[in-house]
C-alpha cells in the first residue's frame, strides 16, 4: 500500500497543504467575494421587489383615484343638472315678475302719456280758439270798418268756433 | 528528448516543507483568485461596471446553476461557497497549466542519468495530491451536510442497517461507493488534466507550430468541463446526502 501511494506521488504533507490551501481560499473568497456579491444581489432583488410592490400599490391607487374621479364627475354632473334646473325655474319666476313689472310700467307710462297729450291738446285748443277768435274779430272789424263791443266780440268768436 | 514526469517535481524547501511545482501553481491560482476577488469587490455598487460586472456574471451564473440542481434557495446559499470555490479553483488550476512556459520553463539539473530540465510550474490538477485533497474535502463536506441535515442516526442508517440482510448488504455497498468517490473524483480530474498536458507536450515536440493549436482549444474545453464535472458531482452528492434515503 505504501509503495503504491509512493508511486502515485501522494505525500501526506502536500495533501494536507492542499487541503489547507483550499480551506483558506474558501474562507477568503467567502468573505471577500461571495458574501458581498450575494448581498448586492439580495439588495438588488429587494429593490426590484419593492419597486414592483410600489408599482402595484400605485396602480391600485390610480384605480381608486379613477373610481373617485368618476364618482365625483357623476356627482358633479348631477349637481350641475340640479343647478341648471333650479336656475331655469328661478329664471322663469324672474321672467314672470319682470314681465309683470314691465307691463305695469308700460300701462303707467301710457296713461301718463295720454294725460300729457290731453293736457297739451286742451292747451292747444284754447290757444287756437284764442288765435281764431282774434283773427275773426280782426276780419270783421276790417270788413265793417268799425270797432266791436265786448258782447259782439264774444258772440263772433263763439260763432266762428262753433262753425269750425 | 521530452521529459514526462508522472509525479510533481520538488522545487525548493520552505523550512523543511517540500514545495513542488504543482503546489507553486496552486498558490499562484489562489493568489490570482484572491486578488481578482479583492479588486472586483472593493467598490461594490448597485449598478455594476467593469470587473464587478464580470464577477457578477460568473457568480450569478454559478448560483443559478446550483439553484437549478437544488431547487431550493436556502440549500443553494449553503452549498454555494463550496461549489463555487471548487469550480473556480479547479478551472484556474487547469487553465494555468495551458499557459506557455508551464511544464517547459525550469531549472537545469544534472543527475546521475545526465542533465534534465525540472519544470518550475506544473498545473495544480496534474498532481494527485491536489485532486485528492479536493476529493477528500468534497467527501467530508458530503458527510458533514448529510449529518447536519438528517442527524447522525438517520444519515448513518444509509451505511449501517440491520433491519434486513439485504439492507445490511446495501449499506456495505453504499460505504464502498462513498469511499470510492474519493478515488473516482481525484483520478478523473488528475487523469484528464495530466493526459492533456502529455498530449500537448508530445504534439508540441512533434510539430511545434500551428498543429498544437487545436489541441490547446481542446484542452481549454477539457479544463472547463472537468471543473464543471467535479463541482457538479459534488453538488449532486451533497443534494443526495441531505435527502432521506427513502425519499429518493
Amino acid at each position: 500500500m505504501d509503495g503504491l501511494i509512493e508511486k502515485l506521488g501522494i505525500d501526506w504533507r502536500l495533501l494536507a497543504a492542499q487541503v489547507v490551501n483550499f480551506t483558506l481560499l474558501l474562507i477568503i473568497l467567502h468573505s471577500l467575494l461571495y458574501k458581498p456579491v450575494l448581498e448586492i444581489f439580495r439588495k438588488r432583488s429587494n429593490i426590484i421587489l419593492r419597486s414592483i410592490e410600489e408599482s402595484r400599490k400605485n396602480k391600485e391607487g390610480l384605480k381608486l383615484l379613477e373610481q373617485r374621479k368618476e364618482k365625483e364627475a357623476r356627482e358633479a354632473r348631477i349637481a350641475a343638472k340640479n343647478i341648471v334646473s333650479r336656475a331655469e325655474i328661478l329664471a322663469k319666476t324672474q321672467e314672470g315678475k319682470i314681465l309683470a313689472r314691465a307691463k305695469g310700467e308700460r300701462e303707467k307710462l301710457i296713461s301718463e302719456g295720454k294725460t300729457i297729450v290731453k293736457a297739451q291738446k286742451d292747451a292747444m285748443v284754447k290757444e287756437l280758439e284764442k288765435e281764431i277768435g282774434g283773427l275773426a274779430v280782426a276780419v270783421v272789424e276790417k270788413f265793417f270798418n268799425k270797432g266791436l263791443t265786448k258782447n259782439e266780440h264774444e258772440k263772433i268768436v263763439k260763432n266762428i268756433i262753433s262753425s269750425i | 528528448m521530452i521529459n514526462i514526469s508522472f509525479l510533481p517535481e520538488h522545487i525548493f524547501n520552505l523550512n523543511s516543507f517540500p514545495v513542488t511545482n504543482s503546489l507553486l501553481v496552486s498558490w499562484i491560482a489562489m493568489a490570482i483568485l484572491i486578488i481578482f476577488a479583492y479588486l472586483s469587490t472593493r467598490k461594490m455598487e448597485l449598478v455594476p461596471k467593469g470587473a464587478q460586472n464580470f464577477i457578477e456574471i460568473i457568480i450569478e451564473s454559478l448560483y443559478n446553476l446550483i439553484t437549478s440542481v437544488t431547487s431550493n434557495d436556502k440549500e443553494s446559499r449553503r452549498f454555494f461557497p463550496l461549489i463555487a470555490t471548487i469550480f473556480l479553483f479547479v478551472l484556474l488550476s487547469n487553465w494555468l497549466g495551458l499557459i506557455p512556459g508551464v511544464g517547459s520553463v525550469g531549472i537545469k539539473e544534472i543527475g546521475t542519468d545526465g542533465a534534465k530540465i525540472v519544470p518550475l510550474f506544473r498545473a495544480g490538477s496534474a498532481d494527485l495530491n491536489f485532486t485528492m485533497a479536493l476529493a477528500i474535502i468534497s467527501f467530508f463536506s458530503i458527510q458533514y451536510f448529510g449529518i447536519i441535515s438528517l442527524g447522525v442516526f438517520k444519515y448513518g442508517k444509509k451505511f449501517i442497517n440491520f433491519k434486513t440482510p439485504i439492507l445490511f448488504f446495501v449499506g456495505i455497498l453504499e460505504t464502498i461507493g462513498e469511499v470510492a468517490k474519493i478515488i473516482s473524483f481525484s483520478f478523473r480530474l488528475f487523469g484528464n488534466i495530466f493526459a492533456g498536458e502529455v498530449l500537448l507536450l508530445v504534439i508540441s515536440f512533434l510539430a511545434p507550430f500551428i498543429v498544437p493549436l487545436p489541441f490547446y482549444f481542446l484542452e481549454v474545453i477539457v479544463g472547463l468541463i472537468q471543473a464543471f464535472i467535479f463541482s457538479m458531482l459534488t453538488l449532486v452528492f451533497l443534494k443526495m446526502a441531505i435527502v432521506l434515503h427513502e425519499e429518493h
